[in-house]
C-alpha cells in the first residue's frame, strides 16, 4: 500500500504543477489581453482613481486635459474640438476610446507608472494617481489655419517639418466632435462620408501626378534621361496596343523634363517609367514604403506603393504617373515631398514629441531619425527648381504667393468613385523649406484649381508670421 | 515569545505568521478599512493568540502530532482569514468565530480523543450516517447558489456534504481494511478474465450512489465529483488494482456524459467551461471575471486591497483564489500552492508512517480530500477544469468547510501523534 501512496502523491504533485503552469499562462501570457478586453471593468475603475494626463501641442497649449466637473467626476476637455478629434481622439465609457487616447492609454492613465512609490502611496491612502502627459510636435495654430483653409471640402491635409520629420498638422473632413458623441454616435457610423476615419493616416488615394516628383527625381539619379533631352508628346502614347492620353489629350510637342513636369505631360512620364523598369520604381518606392507608424501612435494605413512584383509595360506607364492600382495616403505624400524639400533626406516622421511623468520628469523623448537618403542633395535640388516652375508657370499657378518662393507639383487623380481628386504637394520657402504639405480634396475636380489654392492660403497665414 | 520547548519547529513557524498577520492586516487597514478604527487589529491578535494556545496545550499534554502539519494549515487560515477581510469585512467576526470554535473541536479532539481506532468500529454507521444527511438535505435543505446542499437549524446553516466527505473515508478505510485482500483477489471468471467477486461490490456501489445523489438531487457537482475522487483513490491504495480505477472512471465519465444531457446545471458548467467568453455577460460572468483578475494581477500582484476581485460574484468563498492571483500576483498564488503541495505533503506522510492498516487507509483519504478538493476547486477556478463549487480548504469564508476541514486536521494530527510515539518507543 505505502507504494500507492507514493503514487498518489506523485499524482497530486503533477496536478499542482499544472495548477501553476495554467497560472502562470493566465497571469503572464494572457495578462495584457484579459487587461484590454473591452468587458473588465478594471481600466474605468483606473480611470476613475487616476487623473488622466494631459495632451499638449508643441507650444504647450493644451489638445486634452481633465478638469473636475460640478458632481467630482472628470471632465476630458479638447480646446480643439473637431479640428484636431482624428488626432487627439475620443474617450468615453461608452463610446470607447480612439486617437492618442486609446494607443497612448497607459501613458495616460501612468499604467507604467504604478509602481513608483508615489503612486502606492497614493493609492494606498486614497488619493487619485496622476497619469502621465503627452507633448505632441502639432502646431495648434497650424493645424486651425489648415482645417479653416480645407473649407467644407471632403479631404485631407498633411503638413511636416521636412527638417525634422515633425508632425505639425493632419486635418481630416468630414470631422466630428469629441464632445457629442452621444447624440451623433449612429450617424456617424452609418455617414457615407465616413467622418470617424482619419483621412490623413488612413484615406488611401491614387497618387495621380503627384508622383511624378519622385518618378523624376528617380530618373535622374539613375541617369535614364537628363536636362536636356527632349521628349515628343502628340498628346497620347500607344503601349502594347493601349492608348494612354495626356490630360484633355493635350499635344504638349518637343519638351524637356522640366517642361514635362510643368504640364504634367503623361506621355513623358510613361516613356520614363518603362525606361525605369519595375526595379528602378521600387528603389525608391521601397523607401518611401518603409515609413511606419512606428512614432506615430496613430492607426496608418498601408499604401501599396510595391504591389506587383512584375508589370507589364502599360502596368509601369500607369504606375509613373499614379495612377493605376497604386494607392497611398497624404501623410505620405507629405513626407515624400518633405524628403525632397530636405536635399533628398527622407526623415522618419513623428508625432509624438515628449512623454512626461507627472512630476514634469522627461520619460520619453523623440529626436529628428533620418530613415533613408531619397536622392542625392544634386538632384533633389533639381527636382526642387522644376518644381519651383510648377508654381510659377505650371499646373500649380494657383499657390504663388508674391515675396514667396513656394515649390509644388499638382495631381488629379482619377477613381473609380466620381470626379477625380485634386492633389496638391509642395513646400515654401522653396530653398529654406519649413513646411511640406500634402493636400486632397476627394472628387474635387483638377488639383491646380482646387487644391493649389488652399496650399496657398495655409503657406499665406502660416507663414507671414515667421 | 521563545520559549524553551519540544515543539520548537511548531513555536517558531507561528511566530513567523503572527508578523504575517499583522503585516497583511495592516495592508488590508490602510488600503480599505481605516474607519473601521484600530480595533481591528484584535483580530490577528486574536487569531494568533489561540494558535499558540493550541500550542501550548500540546507542549503540556506532550502530544506528538506532527508539527509542520499544524504550522501550515495555521498559515493557511491566516491567510484566510486576511482575505475574508479583504474581501468581506462584515463577515471577518462570523469567520474568526468559526476559527476559533474549530480550533477548540482540533484541540478536544486532539486531548480527548487521540485514540481514533475507534472509529474503525463505527464504519457501517459512518455510511449510514452520511446517506441519512443526504437524503435528509434532499428532503428538507435549501438551495444557496444553484446546489441544495443546505440545512437550516434556524439559529445557524450547515452544509452536510462537508461532513458527509469525512464520513465516507472512515466508512471506506474501515470498509477496505477489511476486505481489502478479498477486493485484491480476483475470483470470479468472466471470459478469461478474472474479477473479485461481484458480492464485495455493493457497499462500493453504494458510494456511487452516493456521489449520484449528490450529482442529481442536490445539483451538488463539486461535492459529488469529491467524493468519487476520494473512493477512487482509497481503492486504488487499499488493492492496487488498476483495472477498477479504470472501470470507476468510465462510469464517472458516462454519469457525466448523461448528466450533460439531462441536466442544464451541467451543461452550463461545461459551456462555460469550453468558451466563457461567449457568455461575458451571462452564464460566463463569474468564471470570465475571475480570469480579468488573474489578469490583472500578473506576475507580482496588485498589492492587498489594491485590486477589484469584488467584480467577482462569490468572491469569498468558491473564488477567493482569484482574489489571491490578483492581489498577490502569481508569485503569491503560487506560493499558497506550495504551501497546500507542502501540507498535502506531510499528511501523506503521516499515511506512509502509519503503524496500522487503519491509519494508513484514514490518513491516505484525508489527504486525498485536502489535495483533490482543493485541486478542484482551483482547476475550476483558473478554467482547467469546469468549475463545481465547493471551497478552498482552510482559506474559504463559511463555517461547514471550516469546522470539516479541523476534524480532517485533528484526524492527522491523531494519527501522526501516534506514529511518534510508536517511534519514540522503538528509539529506547
Amino acid at each position: 500500500m505505502k507504494d500507492n501512496l507514493q503514487k498518489l502523491f506523485t499524482l497530486f504533485l503533477g496536478a499542482f504543477l499544472l495548477l501553476i503552469g495554467q497560472l502562470a499562462y493566465w497571469q503572464v501570457i494572457a495578462a495584457p489581453s484579459l487587461q484590454a478586453n473591452p468587458a473588465n471593468q478594471r481600466a474605468w475603475e483606473l480611470e476613475k482613481s487616476t487623473w488622466r494626463g494631459g495632451i499638449y501641442d508643441r507650444y504647450g497649449e493644451i489638445l486634452a486635459v481633465s478638469r473636475n466637473s460640478d458632481n467630482n467626476k472628470q471632465l476630458r476637455i479638447y480646446p480643439l474640438g473637431e479640428e484636431a478629434v482624428h488626432i487627439i481622439g475620443y474617450n468615453s465609457r461608452k463610446y470607447g476610446k480612439s486617437g492618442l487616447e486609446a494607443s497612448y492609454n497607459g501613458e495616460l492613465l501612468g499604467i507604467n507608472e504604478e509602481g513608483s512609490i508615489r503612486n502606492l502611496v497614493y493609492s494606498v491612502i486614497g488619493r487619485k494617481k496622476r497619469g502621465q502627459d503627452l507633448i505632441l510636435t502639432l502646431d495648434n495654430k497650424l493645424q486651425e489655419i489648415a482645417y479653416k483653409a480645407l473649407g467644407n471640402h471632403r479631404g485631407s491635409i498633411a503638413i511636416i517639418n521636412p527638417r525634422t520629420g515633425e508632425i505639425l498638422a493632419l486635418i481630416s473632413k468630414p470631422s466630428f466632435s469629441p464632445d457629442q458623441l452621444g447624440s451623433q454616435w449612429v450617424k456617424l457610423n452609418t455617414d457615407k462620408n465616413s467622418p470617424l476615419l482619419n483621412r490623413a493616416t488612413q484615406g488611401l488615394y491614387p497618387p495621380g501626378s503627384t508622383l511624378k516628383i519622385l518618378i523624376a527625381g528617380a530618373a535622374l539619379e539613375k541617369g535614364i534621361t537628363n536636362e536636356k533631352e527632349l521628349f515628343h508628346c502628340p498628346g497620347y502614347i500607344i503601349i502594347n496596343g493601349r492608348k494612354l492620353s495626356c490630360y484633355n489629350n493635350e499635344a504638349h510637342g518637343e519638351i524637356d523634363l522640366s517642361q514635362a513636369l510643368q504640364v504634367s505631360c503623361n506621355v513623358t512620364f510613361a516613356k520614363l517609367g518603362i525606361r525605369l523598369g519595375i526595379n528602378g520604381l521600387n528603389d525608391y518606392l521601397s523607401k518611401m514604403e518603409k515609413l511606419d507608424d512606428s512614432r506615430l501612435g496613430i492607426f496608418l494605413a498601408d499604401s501599396n506603393l510595391l504591389k506587383g512584383k512584375y508589370l507589364s509595360p502599360n502596368g509601369l506607364a500607369e504606375r509613373a504617373i499614379g495612377q493605376g492600382e497604386t494607392l497611398t495616403t497624404p501623410f505620405y505624400m507629405a513626407s515624400l515631398v518633405g524628403a525632397i524639400a530636405n536635399n533628398g533626406t527622407l526623415m522618419k516622421p513623428y508625432l509624438i514629441s515628449e512623454i512626461r511623468s507627472s512630476n514634469g520628469k522627461i520619460i520619453t523623448k523623440n529626436l529628428p531619425i533620418k530613415e533613408d537618403q531619397l536622392f542625392s542633395p544634386q538632384v533633389a535640388q533639381e527636382v526642387v527648381k522644376m518644381m519651383e516652375k510648377v508654381v510659377k508657370v505650371g499646373t500649380g499657378k494657383k499657390a504663388q504667393i508674391d515675396g514667396l518662393d513656394i515649390a509644388g507639383k499638382t495631381g488629379t487623380a482619377e477613381n473609380p468613385h466620381g470626379k477625380s481628386h485634386a492633389w496638391f504637394i509642395g513646400f515654401a520657402p522653396s530653398q529654406d523649406p519649413q513646411l511640406a504639405i500634402a493636400v486632397i480634396v476627394e472628387n474635387g475636380g483638377t488639383g491646380g484649381t482646387i487644391a493649389a489654392p488652399i496650399a496657398k492660403e495655409i503657406f499665406l497665414n502660416a507663414l507671414e508670421n515667421k | 515569545m521563545l520559549i524553551k520547548t519540544q515543539r520548537k519547529q511548531e513555536q517558531e513557524l507561528l511566530f513567523r505568521i503572527v508578523f504575517l498577520l499583522l503585516f497583511s492586516f495592516a495592508l488590508v487597514y490602510l488600503s480599505i478599512g481605516v474607519e473601521a478604527g484600530i480595533a481591528i487589529f484584535l483580530y490577528p491578535l486574536g487569531l494568533s493568540l489561540s494558535f499558540y494556545l493550541v500550542h501550548w496545550v500540546w507542549e503540556i499534554t506532550k502530544y506528538k502530532g506532527d508539527q509542520l502539519l499544524f504550522s501550515l494549515a495555521a498559515c493557511l487560515i491566516s491567510i484566510g482569514l486576511v482575505m475574508v477581510y479583504r474581501l468581506k469585512p462584515e463577515l471577518l467576526d462570523d469567520q474568526l468565530l468559526w476559527i476559533v470554535l474549530g480550533l477548540m473541536v482540533l484541540l478536544l479532539a486532539t486531548i480527548f480523543f487521540r485514540n481514533y481506532h475507534k472509529l474503525e468500529e463505527y464504519k457501517y454507521f459512518s455510511a449510514f450516517l452520511g446517506l441519512l444527511l443526504l437524503v435528509v438535505t434532499v428532503i428538507g435543505g435549501v438551495q444557496i447558489g444553484g446546489a441544495k446542499a443546505w440545512i437550516d437549524l434556524g439559529f445557524v446553516r450547515f452544509e452536510p456534504a462537508e461532513i458527509v466527505k469525512i464520513l465516507v473515508v472512515v466508512f471506506l478505510a474501515g470498509f477496505l481494511r477489511e476486505k481489502r485482500e478479498l477486493l485484491s483477489l480476483p475470483t470470479w471468471k468472466i471470459g478469461n478474465y478474472l474479477l473479485p467477486h461481484p458480492r464485495h461490490f455493493g457497499p462500493l456501489l453504494l458510494m456511487w450512489g452516493l456521489s449520484l445523489i449528490l450529482l442529481v438531487f442536490q445539483k451538488d457537482l463539486g461535492m459529488a465529483l469529491l467524493i468519487f475522487g476520494i473512493f477512487l483513490a482509497m481503492l486504488y491504495v487499499a488493492t492496487s488494482r488498476f483495472s477498477y480505477i479504470l472501470v470507476g472512471i468510465i462510469l464517472f465519465l458516462f454519469n457525466a456524459w448523461l448528466a450533460y444531457l439531462l441536466f442544464s446545471h451541467v451543461r452550463v458548467r461545461v459551456d462555460t467551461w469550453i468558451n466563457p467568453w461567449l457568455y461575458l455577460h451571462g452564464k460566463g460572468y463569474q468564471i470570465t471575471q475571475a480570469l480579468f483578475s488573474l489578469g490583472a494581477g500578473g506576475i507580482f500582484g496588485t498589492g492587498l486591497g489594491l485590486g477589484h476581485p469584488e467584480f467577482i460574484p462569490a468572491v469569498h468563498t468558491d473564488f477567493i483564489f482569484a482574489a489571491i492571483g490578483e492581489e498577490l500576483g502569481l508569485i503569491g498564488a503560487s506560493f499558497v500552492l506550495l504551501l497546500y503541495l507542502l501540507l498535502i505533503y506531510r499528511s501523506f506522510r503521516i499515511a506512509l508512517q502509519a503503524q496500522d492498516e487503519f491509519g494508513l487507509l484514514l490518513a491516505a483519504g484525508l489527504s486525498t480530500v485536502l489535495a483533490w478538493q482543493t485541486f478542484v476547486i482551483i482547476s475550476g477556478v483558473i478554467k482547467l477544469i469546469p468549475l463545481t463549487g465547493i471551497t478552498l480548504p482552510f482559506i474559504s469564508y463559511g463555517g461547514s468547510s471550516l469546522m470539516a476541514n479541523f476534524i480532517i486536521l485533528a484526524l492527522l494530527l491523531n494519527i501522526s501523534d501516534k506514529n511518534g510515539r510508536a517511534r519514540e518507543v522503538n528509539e529506547r
